[in-house]
């Protein structure tokens, strides 16, 4: 969790300062880390 | 006009009227210059005066308007300082609230994007069907089906064998628990027989001890430490004897007229020690 907020800092810092290129990589890792978070979620529950 | 007839008549008598106009005129520039002089000394000295008052003026002013600039100056530092400290204040407190609210509500968007576009329902569908594709795999894998396998009657075939190993399997495991319980009832009668057949020709006490002691041991524990526990069982006995025989002969008293009888030393046999014995029978 702490992870994705410094990304989301680090996004919106990039954003502030033009850098869309390093802006779109921190924003594609978060919705990378939270695509990821739901799957093992999912993954946890029991198939039966 | 007022002069000439305020001259008296003895002038006018001397005095011609072209000498009373030359005086006249005498009189009268005299009094000119002097009114000049007069006003030109008034003038410096009104001059000075008012050098002398422009300048207490100007100097009064000059101070006037010094405090009045510190005045200013020092009430602006102040407000500057109430400015500074105030930024602070919100650049330390209210910026950190605001980046968290922000980075807080970033998240919260992403989250509900991500919801909307793929639903959390979708990926708990794909991650049971791929949990349910290597589970069917693994399946196959213990259960040797391929797709060949894969028919009815094949299917029913290795249900059938699959049932019947796990068939044996309990029958062999319900044997096994059937052969402990028959191997330990057997050696728990052979080991009551050979109690019985190695004490059978024992004092009651020492049988009891001996049954105590070995009763619920293997035969083999029977037939190594036998010999070990009696000896230990007539050690114990000697010695609570000759603790007994101590007391007795402590506690007796000995009447006037009995007998003397003739004190002979005893030989007394030595007192063996079982651990010795056996130390040197294992030893040898």
């Amino acid at each position: 969790m702490a992870e994705q907020k410094n990304k989301i800092i680090k996004f919106i810092q990039e954003l502030s300062s033009k850098n869309y290129a390093g802006a779109h990589k921190y924003l594609k890792s978060v919705i990378e880390d939270k695509i990821a978070k739901k799957i093992d979620r999912a993954t946890d529950k029991p198939l039966f | 006009m007022k002069n000439e007839k305020s001259l008296p008549e003895q002038a006018e008598e001397v005095l011609t009227e072209d000498s009373v106009k030359q005086i006249e005129t005498a009189i009268e520039e005299k009094i000119q210059l002097s009114v000049e002089s007069a006003l030109t000394n008034q003038d410096e000295l009104y001059a000075a005066k008012l050098e002398e008052l422009v300048g207490a003026i100007d100097k009064d002013h000059t101070d006037k308007l010094k405090r009045v600039v510190e005045a200013v100056d020092h009430n602006n530092a102040t407000k500057l300082v109430n400015v500074v400290k105030k930024y602070e204040v919100e650049l330390n407190s209210k910026a950190d609230t605001f980046k968290s609210t922000l980075v807080e509500s970033v998240s919260d968007y992403l989250d509900e994007y991500l919801e909307e576009s793929v639903p959390t329902q979708a990926i708990e569908e794909a991650t049971k069907n791929r949990t349910a594709r290597e589970v069917l795999s693994n399946l196959r894998k213990v259960l040797a089906v391929d797709s060949s396998l894969m028919s009815e009657s094949v299917k029913e075939a290795v249900m059938d064998g699959r049932t019947q190993i796990d068939e044996l399997a309990d029958k062999v495991n319900k044997l096994q628990q059937q052969n402990n319980v028959l191997k330990e009832a057997y050696n728990k009668k052979t080991a009551s027989l050979l109690l019985e057949n190695k004490t059978s020709g024992l004092p009651g006490k020492k049988k009891e001890y001996l049954v105590k002691i070995l009763g619920d041991k293997s035969p083999e524990f029977i037939k190594e430490n036998f010999n070990y526990t009696a000896k230990l069982f007539d050690k114990k006995e000697n010695e609570r004897l000759s603790v007994l025989k101590e007391e007795a002969f402590k506690k007796r008293k000995v009447k006037a007229d009995a007998p003397v009888q003739p004190i002979t030393e005893e030989k007394k046999p030595e007192s063996r020690n079982p651990y010795l014995d056996e130390l040197k029978r294992s030893h040898k």
